[in-house]
C-alpha cells in the first residue's frame, strides 16, 4: 500500500518535471530569439524548482540526514543566486572591470 | 546498514561516498555554469546569435528523455524496496534504453553542429557548449555503467542490493539535475 502511493507519488513529480520543462521551453522560444530578462528570470527559477524536486522525490532527500538536506538546500540557493548575479550584475562587472582593471594588463 | 532503507539517521540513500562524490562535482559543475553566464554577459548579442543554431526542441526532448529515465530509476529504488526485483530489473532497462536515446541525440546534434560549422572554435559560446555537454556526456557514460551495475546487482541474491542500487540511483539522478542547468543555461535562456 505505501509502495502504491510512493509510485503515485513518483509518477505526479515526474508530470510536474515534464510540463515546467515545457514551460521553459516554450518562454525560451516564445521571443524568436530576442533578449528578455523576465523570461530568463523565470527560466532560472524554473530550473531550480525542478533540480530541488529531484533531489528531494527522486534522490529521496525529504528522508536524509538533515546535513544532507541542509546542502542541497545550499547547493540549490548558490547556485540559483549566483546564476541570477552573473546575469543581472554581469554586464555592469565587466564594464567595470574594463574601466578601472583590464588596462593594468 | 543496508536493511534500514527508511532509517531517518543515516546520511542519504546508499553509499555516504557517492553522496560526497555528487557533492564535490555538482559544486565544480555549478562554479562552471556560473561562469558561462557571466562570460555570457560580456558579449551577450554574441551569444545569443550563437545560440540561435542550437535546436531547442532537440534540447527539450533530451530534458524529457533524462526526466523520464530519472523517474524510472527513482522506480526501481521503490521497486527493490518492496522485493519486485524482476520489476526493478526492467525499470533499469527502460531506463537505460532513454539514457542511450539522450546520447543518441546528443551524437546528432554535435554531428550537425559540426557539419554546419559550429565548431569548438567558432565562437565563445560554441566552446563553452561543447565542453558541457561534453563533460556531461561523460557523466552519462559513467551513469550508463551505473545502471549496468544496478542490473547485475538485482541479477543476484546478495542481502545489501537495496544499498548498491540506491548508490547508482543517487549518481544517475545527478547527472539528470546538471542536464536540467545545461537545458536552461545554453538552449533556453534569452
Amino acid at each position: 500500500m505505501m509502495d502504491a502511493l510512493k509510485q503515485h507519488r513518483l509518477t505526479l513529480v515526474w508530470l510536474g518535471l515534464v510540463g515546467v520543462t515545457a514551460l521553459s521551453w516554450a518562454l525560451g522560444s516564445g521571443g524568436n530569439h530576442s533578449p528578455s530578462t523576465v523570461a530568463t528570470a523565470a527560466i532560472l527559477v524554473i530550473s531550480a524548482i525542478k533540480a530541488r524536486l529531484i533531489m528531494r522525490e527522486f534522490m529521496e532527500i525529504n528522508h536524509a540526514s538533515i546535513r544532507l538536506k541542509r546542502y542541497a538546500e545550499a547547493w540549490v540557493g548558490f547556485t540559483l543566486t549566483m546564476l541570477l548575479m552573473a546575469y543581472f550584475f554581469g554586464a555592469a562587472i565587466w564594464r567595470w572591470m574594463e574601466i578601472y582593471l583590464l588596462h593594468l594588463l | 546498514m543496508s536493511g534500514a532503507a527508511q532509517s531517518e539517521t543515516r546520511f542519504g540513500p546508499g553509499q555516504p561516498a557517492m553522496w560526497f562524490f555528487v557533492i564535490f562535482d555538482s559544486f565544480i559543475y555549478a562554479l562552471y555554469l556560473i561562469s558561462y553566464v557571466f562570460f555570457r554577459m560580456r558579449e551577450p548579442e554574441a551569444f545569443m546569435a550563437s545560440q540561435a543554431h542550437l535546436d531547442q526542441g532537440l534540447g527539450a526532448l533530451n530534458t524529457v528523455m533524462l526526466l523520464t529515465s530519472s523517474w524510472l530509476v527513482a522506480r526501481v529504488v521503490s521497486s527493490t524496496r518492496a522485493g519486485a526485483f524482476e520489476v526493478a530489473k526492467r525499470e533499469v532497462m527502460i531506463a537505460g534504453a532513454f539514457g542511450l536515446g539522450f546520447m543518441a541525440i546528443k551524437i546528432w546534434e554535435w554531428s550537425a553542429s559540426i557539419d554546419a560549422g559550429y565548431t569548438l572554435t567558432h565562437s565563445l559560446f560554441f566552446s563553452y557548449y561543447y565542453f558541457i555537454t561534453g563533460f556531461h556526456f561523460i557523466h552519462m557514460i559513467i551513469g550508463m555503467i551505473c545502471l549496468g551495475i544496478a542490473w547485475f546487482t538485482l541479477q543476484q541474491s546478495q542481502a545489501d542490493r537495496l544499498y548498491t542500487v540506491e548508490t547508482c540511483a543517487t549518481y544517475w539522478h545527478m547527472v539528470d539535475f546538471l542536464w536540467v542547468f545545461i537545458f536552461a543555461l545554453l538552449y533556453v535562456m534569452r
